[in-house]
């Protein structure tokens, strides 16, 4: 025994040096996840000026899809991300063709009525197709390894979120800075009228905006699936978490997806330590700071 | 609707008799009597729906009248039911007993207008940090403080809010001029809360019809014409947002005796959002029209659990009812009920006019027209419409 | 289907119960009246008719926790086809009437009057959580109709209401499932038995039901006199649904702790424990005890990734080494039915609605104080085995079931083995937590 508490406090004492580091880390895999489902929020929201509330609810189908094709479908992780991404992407061009679309000429409010009546629709649909109760997921096999770093050892798994977010987020950024469709959603985001005027289709582009932003929330979905129990009321906790990110960063700016998904992260792995229950308030009280001294948002205002 | 169309509408109520002020009295001629005509459970949800149309009307203040759309009125329901249930708990009993057999109605009284006390010195500051701010900003910024009140309450500070298990409410009975008085029994709690609802809807309707009102809609139609002609936009929209969390705190604090209990859930976004549910359900232009999205609202959870097949799945059922209306009823349920009161006032004219044949050839007429208006506009949906400027 | 029962049920109309109703008898003034509204006309449709027993079900059926609500039905619904095929209850049939909670109190308030004044429920079975049975609790006692609580379990429901600030006990309120006073019992002694842990903290979820475990916990070691150390400050309370813990498993061992009281449950649990185990959790805590760990739908969606050898409580274990035979036949045709190990929540649904038909039977009649006469100190046996219904505090005086998670190739899931179930009489409990915790606590046995 006596053997056993010297290795313990051994462990401790290594553990408690090694604080900071370890704790950016897992803020840092925090929000990486969190990131891609803010980004594709605040996508649909610049271009399209809708505020999806059933964002939360295609995440969720992206975590049951990304849990079915790994455990039962194929057997395959890669293939789950990649079919999570596809699937939720369709899902969201039906919401948007089938019905967001037929209202576009109504108040704002009334597409946003109408994205909350989904969240029902969706939640009933994801019980019947996947029952109730908990699913899990395991880690794919490639990235089923710890890493060291900096004098302390992560997941692989972790490491791959946080390098992939990184990537995600450089990629749309070349994308809309340099490729045509980029200035295209830039301009229809910026003044759509104008943008019809001059040969947009304005309809199209709407559709595969929402498109883009319902995948990268399935994707989302299916990479949160390795590192939590599934349940079918995952898209309610996730959503308002979504909500204050892309307000501290920006509505519309994908830069400001990133750097607000990386604090709340941070806040959620540091607050826990400072005061109890700081995770849950904390990020809270940062988006009413940032609304009162910075209503536009970190980096609102144009992206 | 148009000037035409009102004008139209007036001249028939008034060749018909079915004036707005005689289905105003009908109305209220039938909730006076309702506890004797209806069964026990239709009080108990009509009182429900008393306190969902004070709710979302309140809301409406801001959002109908002013262009604010508020996602934190949670905070002022559950506010003014917390305010109530804890003055009930900690200060009731140090009242003194000398007020006899009345103190518990006084109790109550007293701790009512606290709730709506603390409320309205919550909304002051609350409101002065939120108007600053526009649109999807002042929705976000309201989400944050009524979430705040949420992990609060939650966190149970000095046990003062009792964590997750909440508060019970339960009211007493009281000595009135020698009769005890069961203040919590169904039938007098249904007028007293009958009571409150017409007064403060009475209220709100003097507001929004008074020149306080008419500033209001000048704000939500053109705010910066409104502040051109020398209106201090955000000060007057720091008044609606501190008279609309009055009014809904009342709203919470009816609630809370007939539910027994204040719990977490009632400051929790979902409960906001039943306010703008109902609001943008029943149409917020009109000032009825959050009442219709309140009943409506109540109502289709209700009938759904009437059928158990669609208990079982009762949030596809409402998801898909959700999405019927808000697709096809645009000027939300108030304008299909104003339109369908219409009708019948049409039908009651032909038949003034040309007895029972009248009738039918009216009805033959608009129903036919109506299907084929039905007819192009599936089409038209099917193939999908062009976008049009909003 | 809605007309069918309309006209079934209006047979007796407005006589059940000695509900008081208004001067005129509202039923039959709306009968004669005549259904002129599509409102009045469903709505009139209440009452129980002879030959039916009507069980109002409120439950969880949506949300995170809808497993909880389907696994009641499961039960309840083999027991309902048993009693239908042996004849009923008295000779009347059992009809079972589910409705969602949808974990919301005020929404089970709703729900639970519109059983009860629409639809002419009888009795009641549920609920999923222990805020919602607290503020039915009131109810019930208002409506007058018996209610036996088959999973929430707050101490507080079954003690009687005078006793305790927070206590809603009452005449009509009833429990058959294992409590948490029972269950923390149970964890104490684990604790003594099974650990050398002597500094302990926990981690639990930000609700009654978290710090109430913990000073349960607390209370026992404390009335057993095992002079434990607790580590209050590295006690950690993640919200429910939390979606990532390793900052809170950080926060547990920052003290290092020895012993981790773990009463997260469900999806929660789940999420923990894949997250603990990338951590260093498992190395430095050497005896982290599960509350719910041995919880079906805590070990079924686990499947061998369950950590071996870990102590794990649960309320109703399908699977002892020495099985009675009505827990085997239960357990088998579960298994047949669902191809799954029925939860505690089954059981307690299942024996819940056999409960109440001795009761019923014993009392002759389907009269609600006569019912409640005959559940006070009732003895009874189902799947769990014996027990008694104490006639003070309506709480059954079921074991606490605690093993060790082993993972068994045949089932393809983690069992307990050895299993330890730790059952004890009422008055050990109270006297134990009156020691430990000097009143302020009561067991509600």
């Amino acid at each position: 025994m006596a053997d056993g508490r010297r290795v313990c406090n051994a462990s401790v004492v290594y553990l408690l040096e090694t604080i900071p580091i370890r704790e950016i880390f897992i803020g840092l895999s925090i929000g990486s996840r969190l990131f891609l489902i803010a980004l594709g929020l605040s996508l649909i929201f610049g271009v399209l000026g809708v505020l999806n509330f059933a964002h939360g609810a295609l995440y969720m189908i992206g975590a049951f899809i990304g849990m079915s094709f790994t455990t039962e479908l194929v057997g395959n992780f890669w293939i789950g991300l990649l079919a999570a991404g596809l699937t939720v992407g369709l899902i969201g061009v039906v919401i948007e063709s089938g019905f967001i679309r037929r209202i576009y000429d109504r108040p704002k409010l009334d597409q946003l009525i109408l994205t909350f009546a989904f969240i029902f629709v969706i939640n009933e649909l994801v019980l019947l197709t996947w029952g109730t109760g908990t699913k899990t997921t395991p880690t794919p096999q490639l990235l089923d390894f710890d890493v060291a770093l900096l004098g302390a050892s992560f997941t692989a798994y972790r490491v791959f979120l946080i390098l992939l977010s990184g990537t995600v987020m450089i990629t749309l950024w070349l994308v809309l800075q340099r490729t045509f469709v980029g200035r295209v959603v830039r301009a229809t985001s910026t003044d759509r009228d104008m943008s019809a005027l001059l040969g947009v289709n304005v309809p199209r582009v709407y559709t595969g905006v929402f498109f883009v932003g319902s995948a990268l929330t399935g994707i989302g979905g299916a990479l949160a699936a390795p590192i939590q129990g599934i349940t079918p009321g995952i898209g309610n906790q996730v959503i308002i978490q979504a909500f204050i990110i892309v307000v501290i960063g920006g509505l519309g700016s994908f830069v400001g997806a990133f750097a607000g998904a990386m604090i709340i992260g941070l806040i959620n792995s540091f607050g826990v330590l400072v005061i109890a229950g700081g995770d849950v308030f904390l990020p809270f009280l940062v988006m009413l700071l940032v609304l009162i001294f910075r209503p536009t948002g970190l980096f609102g205002g144009g992206s | 609707m148009s000037l035409r169309e009102r004008t139209a509408e007036s001249v028939a109520s008034a060749r018909t008799g079915w004036t707005k002020a005689r289905i105003l009295a009908i109305t209220l001629a039938f909730l006076l009597v309702a506890p004797f005509v209806l069964p026990e459970f239709q009080v108990f949800v009509l009182i429900e729906v008393f306190v969902f149309v004070l709710f979302a009307t309140s809301f409406n203040l801001l959002y109908g009248y002013t262009g604010l759309l508020s996602f934190g009125h949670a905070l002022f329901y559950a506010g003014g039911a917390y305010g109530l249930a804890i003055f009930l708990r900690d200060i009731g009993p140090l009242l003194p007993a000398a007020l006899g057999g009345v103190s518990p109605l006084v109790v109550f009284g007293f701790a009512g207008v606290a709730g709506v006390i603390a409320i309205t010195l919550v909304a002051i500051p609350v409101g002065y940090l939120s108007v600053q701010l526009e649109e999807i900003y002042f929705a976000m910024i309201t989400l944050a403080f009524g979430m705040g009140l949420y992990t609060v309450v939650l966190q149970n500070p000095g046990g003062l809010t009792n964590g997750s298990e909440g508060i019970l409410v339960l009211l007493g009975s009281a000595d009135v001029l020698g009769l005890t008085v069961q203040l919590g029994s169904r039938t007098t709690y249904y007028y007293f809360v009958l009571a409150v609802f017409l007064l403060s809807m009475y209220a709100l309707w003097r507001i929004v019809v008074s020149p306080f009102g008419a500033v209001c809609k000048s704000i939500r139609e053109n705010p910066e014409r409104a502040e051109a002609i020398g209106i201090n936009v955000t000060r007057h929209q720091w008044l609606t947002f501190i008279l609309s969390a009055m009014f809904t705190a009342i709203a919470g604090i009816l609630m809370a005796p007939h539910h027994n209990i204040v719990s977490p859930e009632m400051a929790y976004w979902e409960t906001s959002a039943v306010a703008v549910v109902s609001a943008v359900l029943g149409g917020p232009s009109v000032f009825l029209g959050p009442a219709f999205g309140a009943i409506a609202f109540r109502y289709l959870r209700w009938i759904i659990t009437r059928v158990p097949a669609l208990e079982a799945h009762w949030e596809l059922a409402f998801g898909i009812l959700l999405i019927v209306v808000i697709l096809f009823l645009n000027k939300g349920v108030s304008g299909g009920v104003y339109s369908f009161a219409g009708w019948l006032r049409r039908v009651e004219l032909a038949y003034n006019s040309d007895g029972l044949e009248g009738v039918r050839n009216y009805i033959r007429e608009s129903v036919q027209g109506k299907l084929s208006a039905m007819v192009s506009t599936t089409t038209r949906y099917l193939k999908g419409t062009r976008i049009e400027g909003n | 289907m809605m007309s069918s029962d309309c006209t079934r049920n209006s047979s007796e109309i407005g006589s059940q119960n000695s509900r008081p109703l208004s001067s005129i008898d509202r039923r039959n003034f709306l009968k004669t009246a005549g259904a002129g509204l599509g409102v009045t006309a469903i709505a009139g449709c209440s009452g129980s008719e002879d030959g039916v027993l009507t069980f109002g079900c409120p439950y969880v059926q949506s949300g995170f926790a809808a497993n909880y609500g389907e696994s009641a039905q499961f039960g309840l619904e083999m027991a309902q086809e048993e009693i239908n095929a042996n004849g009923g209850i008295n000779g009347q049939d059992v009809e079972l009437l589910f409705r969602d909670t949808e974990l919301s109190s005020q929404t089970a308030i709703q729900q639970v009057r519109s059983l009860i004044e629409e639809d002419g429920a009888d009795f009641l079975i549920g609920v999923d959580s222990s805020g919602v049975s607290l503020q039915l609790a009131p109810v019930v006692k208002e409506l007058q109709v018996p209610w036996v609580c088959t999973h929430a379990s707050t101490p507080f429901l079954t003690v009687p209401e005078d006793d305790h600030e927070q206590a809603v006990g009452n005449d009509y309120t009833f429990r058959n499932s294992c409590s948490l006073s029972q269950n923390h019992y149970g964890a104490a002694v684990t604790a003594r038995d099974q650990t050398d842990a002597e500094r302990w903290t926990m981690i639990g979820p930000n609700y009654a039901y978290g710090t109430q475990s913990y000073e349960y916990f607390k209370g026992f070691t404390q009335g057993m006199g095992l002079g434990y150390e607790f580590l209050d400050d590295s006690v950690t309370l993640p919200d429910l649904g939390t979606d990532d813990f390793t900052p809170q498993i950080r926060r547990v061992l920052e003290n290092d702790p020895e012993g981790v009281l773990i009463s997260l449950w469900g999806g929660d649990l789940i999420t923990f424990l894949g997250q603990a185990q990338n951590t260093e959790f498992f190395d430095v805590v050497d005896a982290p005890l599960m509350m719910l760990g041995a919880a079906t739908d805590v070990l079924n969606p686990m499947g061998d990734t369950m950590p071996d050898g870990l102590w794990a409580g649960t309320r109703y274990w399908a699977l002892p080494n020495e099985s009675s035979e009505a827990n085997q036949t239960f357990v088998q045709k579960f298994l047949d039915q669902h191809d799954k190990i029925p939860s505690y929540n089954a059981e307690g649904a299942y024996r819940g609605l056999y409960l109440f038909k001795k009761a019923i039977e014993a009392a002759g009649s389907s009269n609600a104080d006569d019912v409640v006469g005959s559940l006070e100190g009732i003895q009874h046996s189902g799947p769990v085995g014996e027990y008694t219904v104490d006639s003070d505090s309506h709480q059954a005086g079921v074991p606490s079931s605690w093993g060790k998670t082993s993972y068994s190739e045949e089932r393809g899931v983690s069992v307990l083995e050895p299993f330890d179930p730790v059952d004890t009489s009422p008055d050990t409990l109270n006297s134990l937590l009156e020691e430990g915790t000097g009143g302020r606590w009561p067991a509600g046995l």
